[in-house]
């Protein structure tokens, strides 16, 4: 039987030592001294969180499908076991072999969302690896990033060998190949291949590049520093869906994960071009998995993981063209195996009405619905293609239905937002509670009141989407946007039946910051590491007084990231990657929101242009 | 059909809480392809109980699990089934048809365990003779063994004498056992010396009257506080109901 790295004393002290013990079904063992290259998965948040990530689980399938590769994962160790660690100096491990995180070749990191950025450096502390690529050796393992959060990766620039910038399936054969010849032939050495992985597709090695400024701290070049360096970075495009690697046999945690389920993904990007929404943007273009693939994935994965539930996963489920036929399928085999469904990202109409009441209890669920904006003119702004007349429809079908809960999702701080926009969020929900009387008028065969809740975050500009020049507030002036919400809810005429919830503002800023900054934000994140910051996710590890230490020691501006709006001249930080989608589709993006609130119509409708027709596949080649 | 099997528990499994152990045995026996009876409502699920939890870090080599099937199919063939489907560290080690339909959980009257000192303190030499001295004036010899026992609302004082069936020391913790149970024995954050003693106990587990090993052991040695040395070691070795006469046999034994 193996031995664990951590010692029965410490597993003994800890919350859920099951976290850090590995050995779960179906995960990969082999033996380490037949494979040529070793490979550290890492999810920087908790095990719970890092384990319901579908992408690692297609990348560990796909790495492991190579006799001469091993795949292992890590997470972050929570903060009690990480204060022991540190204070015993035990070095972090991966869970399959229990070995140091630095004996692997690689540490693959993926970025998920910005507030895990002090986590990054967590695990490059744990594992002993020097906190700056620039540092490090030959011993040292490769550290590559990748995930949403490359596509602006010059805030951790620092801390990465290597990005892979898009989809893994296409290129990391390519990159093992490189690197295992390299070792073989004994022409490796960091630098060697770091400059070889560069001429790679999609592979970005920040060391190589080095950024001018302006006196007004805007970038004035960003370039490469050597020959045969490309300048530009272009998005990999996976473009056969249903020959990528899917894990049909994914591991199963003891520990309860925050997804408990067999998650299948049905296609991936979206046809709606939500100019706030980057993965809307990121994954174009839109590529569906034929049914018959789906329908294998889903009866081998239910039997290969004995899951009591199963979920579809996309950017808008509802948009899957097969969708009714596929979902007759899942009821029947699930009704067989007593399965359940769940649907997420589903339009609220008669179709998924009539879906939902087939397979959830009515009486306990709750509706979703996410109008991101309470105005049609902000709707329209945010190219959210839903109109009251959908809402109201879909709201009324459902009560009719039998549900009485409904959620109801917001954005506060979009570009153009007046007040009217903001209190138009309580009015819609007090609209639909209203409705709910007018449906049900007996109030005996009713039975109760009416429960919704309005949810806001706050709304975040991201690169690559039509926003990403758009300004963003002060926590305090979101928050009193909140508040205007919360105003007039209380003044509504059913506020009894109305709940409002709003998200953190000071997070929200450092996002931003995060979200859309440049190198010299990178050391502002290690003075906070360096300083107790860890698990900023995390509201009862959050130290916003620390960040605001960090910002003013290391000199560096928050407001500059944040308070401004770019100019469509400036070169941003990420501009140097090529996602497909020309920044002349962006740039008319912005202005169609901002200064015509005009509506673009989706992929299917009409192709606007947006420059992913260059990757011939999915939506773009109908 | 009723089923019954016993398992063992031991290695890096053994920390995995109870919750997460059910989990996986729902998901194990929906990958054996036996077909478990499954429960009514919204969310069927496979109908399975266990005996008693175990707690996080303990061993064992009698835990019990009941459940049905809608089929006939001999108790071997469900225990490979099963065993196909464990991770390492959890053994079907036999399985038994029933005719009661008593749940493990109401049958239960009585556990035994081996106890051992997992040392924090390298040094710590435990004394056997004095042991076992102690063994003999608080139990072996003695009228009533008392001891307080705190609840949130209140202080009760509690004999626990009368819920001790068997206590014993013994020169050490057998090695088939310690070897193939707690494998990391010799290391791995706890050191259990070759020549440390083991004690064996068999005691009352019954729902209203569950004698937890610890207390035991705090009662008749006065461990309290000796967290610098060692800590508490425990393997469960069986579980039992109470026979017609009122002798103790295993759950497994239990038809």
């Amino acid at each position: 039987m193996r031995q664990l790295a951590l010692t029965d004393d410490i597993l003994m002290q800890i919350e859920e030592p099951g976290r850090y013990i590995g050995n779960e079904i179906n995960s990969t063992v082999k033996d380490k001294s037949q494979v040529a290259l070793r490979f550290a998965f890492c999810f920087p948040d908790v095990y719970e969180i890092g384990m319901s990530h579908l992408g690692i689980q297609i990348l560990y399938e796909m790495f492991n499908r190579r006799s001469d590769v091993w795949c292992e994962r890590v997470y972050s160790p929570w903060p009690d076991l990480s204060e022991i660690m540190k204070e015993r100096n035990i070095p972090l491990f991966a869970l399959e072999s229990q070995d140091p995180i630095k004996d692997f070749d690689f540490l693959g990191i993926t970025l998920q969302y910005e507030m895990c950025y002090t986590n990054i450096l967590q695990v490059l502390d744990l594992s002993g690896i020097p906190f700056h690529a620039t540092e490090r050796t030959d011993d040292d393992p490769l550290v590559i990033g990748g995930g949403p959060c490359a596509y602006n990766p010059e805030p951790i620039a620092p801390f990465f060998d290597l990005f892979y910038i898009g989809e893994g399936e296409n290129e990391y054969n390519r990159l093992f190949d490189l690197y295992i010849q390299m070792k073989k032939d004994g022409s490796y050495s960091r630098r060697a291949f770091l400059r070889k992985a560069a001429e790679i597709p999609g592979i970005y090695v920040p060391e190589f590049y080095e950024t001018e400024y302006n006196t007004d701290g805007t970038i004035k070049s960003f370039h490469p520093t050597e020959e045969k360096i490309p300048s530009v970075i272009r998005r990999q495009v996976d473009t056969d869906m249903d020959d990528a690697p899917y894990p049909s046999k994914p591991i199963i945690p003891y520990v309860r994960a925050t997804q408990d389920r067999v998650v299948l993904e049905v296609m991936r990007g979206c046809i709606r071009g939500c100019r706030f929404c980057q993965a809307g943007m990121v994954y174009r273009p839109c590529r569906q998995k034929s049914i018959d693939v789906l329908k294998k994935y889903a009866v081998e994965m239910l039997e290969n993981t004995g899951y009591d539930e199963i979920s579809l996963s996309s950017l808008s489920t509802s948009d899957y063209e097969k969708l009714p036929e596929f979902i007759d399928f899942l009821i029947e085999e699930c009704e067989k195996r007593k399965i359940n469904i769940t649907l997420p990202s589903l339009r609220i109409d008669a179709f998924s009405l009539d879906v939902m009441s087939k397979v959830q209890d009515i009486k306990k669920s709750s509706l979703t619905f996410a109008p991101e904006a309470g105005s049609q003119r902000m709707r329209d702004v945010i190219n959210k293609g839903l109109t009251v007349d959908d809402i109201m429809n879909g709201a009324r079908e459902a009560f009719l239905g039998g549900w009485k809960k409904v959620k109801l999702y917001f954005m506060l701080g979009l570009p153009t937002e007046t007040e009217e926009d903001m209190e138009a969020i309580p009015d819609l929900a007090q609209d639909i509670a209203h409705l709910y009387y007018d449906t049900l008028p007996d109030k005996a065969t009713r039975g109760g009141r009416c429960q919704i809740t309005i949810s806001t975050s706050f709304f975040v500009p991201k690169p690559f989407t039509p926003f990403q020049w758009a300004r963003m507030y002060p926590p305090e002036e979101y928050l009193r946007r909140a508040s205007v919400v919360n105003h007039r809810m209380k003044d509504e005429p059913n506020h009894k039946c109305l709940s409002y919830q709003w998200h953190e503002a000071k997070t929200t800023v450092l996002e931003g910051i995060f979200a859309r900054g440049d190198r010299r934000v990178a050391r502002v994140i290690e003075y906070a590491y360096t300083h107790g910051c860890y698990f900023d996710a995390w509201n009862e590890y959050f130290k916003p007084e620390v960040w605001d230490e960090a910002f003013s020691t290391c000199g560096v501006d928050p407001d500059f990231y944040t308070m401004r709006e770019r100019d469509i001249s400036e070169i941003l930080p990420w501009d140097f990657i090529d996602t497909g989608i020309t920044r002349r589709f962006l740039e008319n993006e912005w202005k169609r929101a901002v200064t015509d609130q005009a509506v673009t119509p989706n992929c299917r409708e009409k192709c606007s242009g947006c420059g992913c027709t260059q990757f011939k596949t999915g939506v773009c080649v109908r | 059909m009723d089923i019954r099997v016993r398992f063992s528990k031991y290695g890096p499994i053994k920390y995995v809480g109870h919750l997460d152990l059910m989990r996986y045995f729902q998901k194990a026996l929906r990958r054996s392809n036996l077909s478990v009876s499954f429960s009514k409502g919204f969310s069927p699920h496979p109908i399975m109980s266990f005996a008693s939890p175990l707690g996080v870090g303990i061993t064992s080599e009698g835990e019990y699990m009941d459940f049905s099937l809608d089929e006939n199919i001999t108790p071997e063939e469900i225990k490979d089934a099963l065993n196909e489907q464990m991770a390492d560290g959890v053994e079907i080690l036999s399985a038994t048809e029933r005719q009661s339909t008593k749940k493990a959980m109401a049958e239960l009257y009585g556990a035994s365990y081996m106890v051992y000192f997992k040392r924090t303190d390298a040094s710590f030499t435990p004394d056997t003779a004095a042991l076992r001295k102690a063994v003999d004036d608080k139990v072996k010899n003695a009228s009533s063994l008392v001891v307080t026992k705190k609840t949130k609302k209140s202080e009760r004082k509690v004999d626990l004498l009368p819920l001790i069936y068997e206590m014993e020391v013994l020169e050490r913790f057998p090695e088939d056992k310690r070897d193939h149970y707690i494998p990391d024995w010799r290391h791995n954050g706890f050191l259990l010396s070759e020549n440390d003693p083991a004690f064996y106990m068999k005691v009352c587990a019954r729902s209203s009257d569950n004698l937890k090993p610890e207390l035991l052991m705090n009662a008749v040695f006065n461990t309290a506080g000796t967290e610098d040395l060692f800590t508490i070691g425990i393997h469960r070795l069986d579980m039992f109901a109470q026979a017609e006469g009122g002798s103790l046999i295993p759950l497994g034994d239990v038809s």
